[in-house]
């Protein structure tokens, strides 16, 4: 079940109606049974690893918690993590390390055939994450170990932000989990809202420039020059509005039932450094590597040369995280390198500083385009489907540059899935310009405005009048896709981080 | 506050069902029709046939086959009976076909069905014929099966798009025996068909086969054909179930399947059977452009055969 279907728009007024009139012992049990009930709408057996991942980690937790021992804790620890680790390596590395060392067993005559043909779990990455950071928090001492299994349980599975985030802490949702939540309007209202943006974005942009890029991207060869860098640029949205969307959606679902989930964006693409888009982009994955990984190797604390070793191991793992394949190591290695340069620069060049507040502005107006120009370089990688086609993407897009061919190309590309019908090709470009510029201004207020505050706030700023407006705009535009997306495009609709 | 919530929520329902109502609207009525020389247009037109002629009447349904293979005036002067033809295509999905019927049955009326085998099945209706035959003719819509809803509301967007291109940019033209500009004002396709169009022999991979089996019967469509016979029968009409015509090369059933499939349909319908399916096998000669399709001669025999089969059963019942 994806947040942006029927099945979700019927299941999700249910589960919030009955859990609000619930008797409250059993309120924390229907949640649970209903975030299984959520994954099971998938390959129901998956829901097994997720079980035994929940168990294995609960367990471990209770015997950290029981002894003083630091060996035994470490060693309970240890396992867990090699126990969950594994399952992830097995259902989602396995075939890219085979096929990795596959020509070296070649080369010694040793011939096998070990593909697994065992599907991906959907949201194993996150809720393995979950229950690790669960059980290195109670090994560290920062929680005590949940004993009601239920509230642990519901922790791991929590719908919302099951399949692709955000990855809470335990210590920010383990204590919600523990409390019945009553029925609340402002923050039902505030819910209403984030998942009406989410579902903008996701519907109304991510799944309408697709069209463009996945044509461009599935067929690299056809293409050079403006295509491919306009290509590059819709992607840039496409993954942002994809991703930033499902959170909104998962916030706003959360935030209806009562629960408060941690931030993942805060306007990543107006980051004046690649650190900084860190610290706005995707914000609960980074935020993990750096307290689980990061810091225990060490972090900032054994000297420059380990720092940036330990930075470019955590890119690298990033990278890997997000994908089974070396476009997606190599998008995690090149971010590793732009943060080493940056660090490497601060070390050693003296920052430009202007007394003119103008030129200040217009210094910090470069340095995001700057920065915007690097993330979109790396994102060629991140989409390309091989690393083939990555450097086809990196060579051509330069050849050729003409806005006559680019607006063939554009035709060219989404005709067929336009019916290739003038008026729709109209619609579907002053939609594509009219909403990204939306997303813009959004963004620039949340940003300069609201400083990062979330976005729903500026709703309450307006009148009553103006604030329908938007809902009703919103929500016409964005079912008006969704019928397009079904009738016309036959996309899924799936959202991207789901293949993580 | 969950008072206001639920009231607010409704209200803006409400909004949201009026502009997707205006929008609806506004394309279909507001925008001149674009379709109407198509032949899907001509539902329109068959189905104001139906209307218009009085009781008592023969009512004919089928898909194309119907459309290609019945002289409804020749029906009219050898039965005596007035005929109306409501064949058309079998992409409108049988059951919606057959709905319009009920736009105007009447007492003493005689409404004969004859799907084409693979309706058997099943009905697949075919969203984008239903809304560009419809058009402007919004009425029409009430005899969209439920179950299709969805498939109609998938499609519209893709109708708007094609109707504001024919529209505003290049209108769109139908020429043709697949255009309006095709029939006469019975509803009957005049349109020249002296010979067959299709290659010999001819290709099952591109022109398809016809399988007659009890296997190809559905319950559902079963169960549908006999609540519209008790529907029929309440309206003081009488349903009979008649064949298509199916073009010899490419029937793959044997003698036997054909006999049986007959005696399934027999036991299963309340309604009669006045036909016998192994007399509509025809040679290619009287085809014309595709396996259901008869051209100028096929359509004169399989009239005859029809009326026939209608004068034999009319004896039998006074």
């Amino acid at each position: 079940m994806v947040f942006n279907s029927v099945k979700f728009l019927v299941f999700f007024p249910i589960v919030v109606l009955a859990y609000f009139i619930m008797p409250n012992k059993v309120k924390k049990l229907f949640l649970l049974v209903a975030s299984y009930y959520f994954y099971m709408c998938w390959i129901p057996k998956y829901v097994v690893l997720m079980l035994f991942s929940t168990i294995s980690t609960y367990l471990t937790g209770f015997l950290i918690d029981k002894t003083e021992s630091p060996k035994k804790r470490k060693i309970s620890l240890a396992i867990n993590i090699v126990v969950n680790l594994g399952i992830l390596f097995v259902f989602k590395y396995f075939n890219f390390f085979y096929d990795s060392i596959k020509p070296i067993l070649d080369v010694f005559n040793i011939n096998t055939d070990f593909q697994s043909s065992l599907l991906l779990p959907v949201g194993i990455s996150f809720y393995t994450f979950h229950a690790l950071g669960y059980s290195i928090d109670v090994y560290r001492k920062t929680i005590r170990h949940e004993r009601n299994f239920i509230n642990y349980a519901l922790f791991v599975s929590f719908f919302p932000q099951l399949v692709a985030g955000p990855i809470a802490r335990a210590k920010d949702l383990i204590p919600q989990c523990r409390e019945n939540h009553s029925f609340d309007y402002d923050r039902t209202i505030r819910g209403l809202r984030l998942i009406l943006i989410g579902m903008f974005k996701k519907v109304v942009i991510a799944d309408v420039v697709a069209v463009y890029v996945n044509q461009v991207f599935n067929n690299v060869q056809m293409y050079t020059g403006a295509a491919l860098i306009l290509a590059v640029f819709l992607f840039s949205i496409q993954i942002y509005c994809d991703f930033s969307g499902y959170t909104d959606i998962a916030l706003g679902s959360a935030e209806i039932l009562g629960f408060e989930l941690m931030e993942n964006f805060k306007t990543p693409y107006l980051s004046t450094s690649i650190g900084q888009f860190w610290s706005r982009w995707h914000i609960s994955l980074t935020s993990w590597f750096r307290d689980y990984i990061y810091i225990p190797l060490g972090g900032n604390r054994k000297g420059l040369v380990r720092k940036y070793i330990n930075i470019f191991i955590i890119f690298c793992l990033s990278g890997l995280w997000h994908g089974a394949a070396w476009t997606f190591v190599i998008w995690g290695v090149l971010h590793g390198l732009f943060r080493i340069c940056e660090e490497l620069i601060k070390q050693f060049v003296h920052p430009l500083e202007f007394k003119s507040h103008i030129l200040q502005k217009f210094k910090d107006a470069v340095k995001i385009i700057f920065t915007y120009c690097l993330v979109c370089f790396a994102w060629i990688f991140f989409r390309a489907n091989t690393l083939h086609d990555a450097l086809y993407v990196i060579k051509n897009m330069f050849s050729g540059i003409s806005f006559s061919l680019l607006k063939l190309n554009i035709r060219d590309a989404v005709n067929i899935n336009l019916l290739n019908s003038g008026t729709f090709f109209r619609f579907y470009i002053i939609s594509v310009a009219v909403s990204i510029m939306a997303l813009f201004l959004m963004d620039i207020y949340k940003a300069y405005v609201l400083h990062n505050e979330n976005v729903i706030g500026m709703f309450d700023k307006m009148k009553r009048v103006n604030r329908w407006l938007i809902y009703w705009s919103f929500c016409v535009i964005t079912i008006f896709y969704f019928i397009i997306q079904h009738g016309i495009f036959k996309q899924t609709g799936q959202f991207i981080y789901f293949r993580f | 506050m969950v008072k206001k919530l639920v009231l607010k929520g409704l209200l803006f329902i409400t909004l949201i069902i009026i502009t997707f109502a205006f929008i609806f609207f506004g394309i279909t009525k507001v925008v001149p029709p674009q379709f109407t020389d198509s032949y899907n247009y001509m539902i329109n037109d068959k189905y104001d046939n139906l209307i218009k002629t009085k009781s008592p009447k023969i009512i004919f349904i089928s898909g194309s086959s119907g459309t290609f293979g019945i002289n409804s005036e020749m029906i009219k002067k050898e039965t005596g009976i007035d005929c109306t033809n409501l064949a058309l295509h079998a992409g409108f999905g049988m059951k919606f076909q057959t709905e319009i019927s009920k736009g105007n049955i009447s007492k003493g009326d005689i409404v004969v069905i004859s799907y084409e085998y693979a309706q058997w099945s099943g009905t697949n209706l075919q969203a984008e014929l239903v809304v560009t035959g419809i058009d402007n003719n919004i009425k029409m819509y009430k005899y969209v099966p439920k179950k299709n809803y969805i498939d109609i509301t998938k499609y519209f967007p893709t109708y708007i798009f094609k109707k504001l291109d024919s529209a505003y940019i290049t209108p769109m033209k139908f020429d043709g025996v697949y255009s309006r500009k095709a029939f006469n004002k019975r509803g009957d396709l005049v349109f020249k068909r002296s010979e067959c169009i299709m290659p010999s022999p001819i290709s099952i991979d591109k022109y398809g086969k016809i399988l007659i089996n009890k296997s190809i019967v559905s319950d559902e469509i079963i169960e549908y054909v006999n609540d519209f016979n008790n529907y029929v029968k309440s309206r003081q009409a009488t349903l009979l179930v008649s064949f298509p015509p199916a073009l010899k090369d490419v029937v793959v059933s044997s003698k036997n399947e054909i006999i049986e499939f007959q005696s399934y349909l027999d036991k299963k319908l309340d309604a009669p059977i006045i036909s016998n399916a192994e007399d509509y096998v025809f040679k290619r000669e009287y085809f014309y452009n595709s396996i259901y399709h008869l051209n100028d001669n096929g359509e004169l025999k399989r009239t005859k055969l029809l009326t026939r089969d209608i004068n034999k059963y009319l004896a039998t019942i006074k």
